[in-house]
């Protein structure tokens, strides 16, 4: 008799670790990925080039970051990802937020839904191939401004789809009580709406923003030599010379760096976002 | 000035909706529209000549064209790669992490990093990692006594090892689904369940498994969006290839429209594809109706 009940008090006490055990596995391959990109963008190409691979760092070298700020100029890569992602996400808040409020008040948000629905199923590049063919003839291809507007293409929608699901979660009350209080229904909005979407508004800047700085095929097919994302400095990292890997992992660690620091720090309010968008669905 | 100021308030809510529906209106309905138009012409952008009307001749070709058919097989193979797995792996990580253990937020937050992670930069990553004779990832199947594999850079293999990728970044978004549904399920069935002597198993077969179907679904349509539209990690690795090996719809649409500028053909691909995808989202929630 207590050898049961010692072996279900250790099985209960043994659980979690296991759970812990099983959650380990599964992030091994995350772990794996993001430690082969720090330990290689450090490693000399000699090292880096030798079979069988290395698997800890044998040797330790900033050639390669060095040649990708000085040569590559990623610095310039990384402005244009910072200019380009910055002002999307502050067009589409801007823009999105007060439509999402006004479409919550009228009582239309369910018809945005499917709305939404659409704009995420139809493929960017169907929209894209025709600005294409419309910047080139404006000759409007190499500049920021029409970058962040194919950038607002998928923008918008998502920063109005949560914030939708943040409005309605708003408590009407609150509202209605400045209403009634004599607030026009624009105070109404400044004073109570926006302050309390202040969440909402964090959780959907922070996904465009990743969204954006991730993007690439907009940097691949409209952004000329001085205006190109940072991902477009990874990409022809690798085009240009095929096996100087360490050159590309060090300009992978400039792109993915501050997403990870992003994810580590802002866990909370992309998975927020990340649920709130796709539950409601 | 009072009544235009009144008249303002009282529409205050269309003209918050303004701003919003103008931007999308030109960003996104009026491309579309041209995009349309375009895919009834013949039009190669690099060419002099001006684009002639050919109704549906683009159609016509497009559909009929062997890399076409070609293209929507690797689609179709790859989808069905990476959806079964992502929806299967995401739904073991959720049972996992529904349940509380110690550090489970430090895991979850390094679980989400996958989907955060920029595609191109892992495209390339693996690039290395997949590499048959320098790369790690046939360094550790030595381990284990497999021959190396082509990876990604042999026709046969390249649709799995860019699968696996996508398996690998789509799973915590799955995860993320099911946790929310997870989440929703109440406790009580659970407590009957053990009264009458359920196992482990028995109450995620007849208790979880039912109740989340509408968040597994809901998972499904939105993983085969966007897997569909993947374009970024199989570009960056292949282009397409080993030849057309890993050429999906998507990246035909690339390659017809910015690297041969057939414009028009591109076009009319385009409106296929958006067609195919709607095919299968009605035939997905048709099947969703008839299981409930």
């Amino acid at each position: 008799m207590a050898n049961i009940k010692l072996g279900l008090k250790l099985r209960k006490q043994l659980r979690p670790l296991f759970l812990l055990f099983l959650a380990i596995i599964f992030l091994l391959p995350t772990f794996f990925i993001l430690y082969w990109l720090v330990t290689k963008a450090v490693e000399t190409t000699a090292e880096i080039n030798t079979y069988p691979p290395t698997l800890i760092p044998q040797t330790f070298t900033l050639e390669h970051i060095e040649l990708v700020i000085k040569k590559q100029n990623i610095f310039r890569y990384a402005m244009n990802s910072i200019i380009i992602s910055g002002s999307t996400t502050l067009i589409g808040i801007i823009a999105g937020m007060p439509a999402a409020y006004g479409l919550v008040h009228l009582g239309k948000q369910s018809s945005w839904g499917l709305w939404i629905l659409i704009t995420r199923m139809l493929p960017g590049l169907l929209a894209l191939i025709g600005w294409y063919n419309l910047f080139s003839k404006l000759h409007l291809l190499n500049t920021y401004a029409s970058i962040v507007l194919t950038h607002l293409i998928y923008a918008i929608p998502l920063i109005i789809w949560i914030m939708i699901g943040y409005f309605e979660e708003q408590d009407p009350d609150l509202e209605a009580a400045a209403l009634v209080d004599g607030c026009t229904k624009f105070r109404a909005f400044i004073l109570v709406g926006v302050p309390l979407a202040g969440p909402g508004m964090t959780v959907s800047a922070i996904l465009v923003f990743v969204y954006s700085w991730n993007d690439f095929i907009r940097g691949l097919i409209f952004a000329g030599p001085d205006k190109r994302p940072l991902t477009m400095a990874v990409y022809r990292a690798m085009s240009l010379e095929s096996l100087h890997w360490g050159e590309m992992m060090a300009a992978a660690l400039f792109v993915i760096f501050p997403i990870a620091i992003i994810t580590i720090f802002l866990q909370k309010y992309i998975i927020a976002g990340l649920t709130q968008g796709g539950i409601k669905g | 000035m009072s009544s235009v100021s009144d008249w303002m308030n009282k529409k205050l809510y269309y003209l918050l909706l303004l701003p919003s529906l103008i931007i999308i209106l030109v960003i996104f309905v009026f491309p579309i529209i041209y995009t349309t138009l375009i895919s009834f012409h013949e039009f190669n952008l690099v060419s002099t000549e001006k684009p002639v009307f050919v109704g549906l001749d683009n159609y016509k070709k497009v559909i009929l064209s062997p890399r076409f058919r070609h293209a929507v097989l690797v689609t179709f193979y790859n989808l069905s790669l990476v959806i079964t797995s992502t929806i299967l792996l995401g739904f073991i990580t959720a049972l996992i992490f529904h349940q509380s253990f110690p550090a489970r937020s430090v895991a979850r937050t390094f679980a989400v990093i996958p989907m955060m992670a920029t595609p191109a930069a892992i495209g390339l990553i693996m690039m290395t990692m997949y590499h048959p004779t320098l790369g790690v990832a046939n360094y550790f199947l030595s381990f284990i006594g497999i021959p190396p594999q082509l990876w990604s850079y042999g026709p046969k293999s390249v649709i799995p090892a860019i699968s696996l990728i996508q398996i690998w970044r789509y799973t915590p978004l799955a995860m993320l689904f099911m946790l929310g549904g997870l989440a929703s399920i109440p406790e009580e069935p659970y407590e009957a369940a053990t009264v009458d002597g359920a196992t482990w198993w028995q109450k995620v077969r007849y208790i979880t498994l039912p109740l989340l179907r509408p968040h597994i679904f809901v998972a499904a349509m939105i993983l085969m969006i966007d897997v569909m539209k993947q374009f970024e990690i199989i570009f960056v690795m292949t282009k397409g290839g080993p030849g057309t090996a890993s050429e999906t719809i998507n990246i035909l649409l690339y390659l017809q429209a910015f690297s041969y500028f057939y414009i028009g053909e591109a076009s009319a691909l385009g409106l296929v594809f958006v067609a195919i995808m709607m095919a299968m989202i009605l035939i997905l929630l048709r099947y969703r109706r008839r299981k409930f």
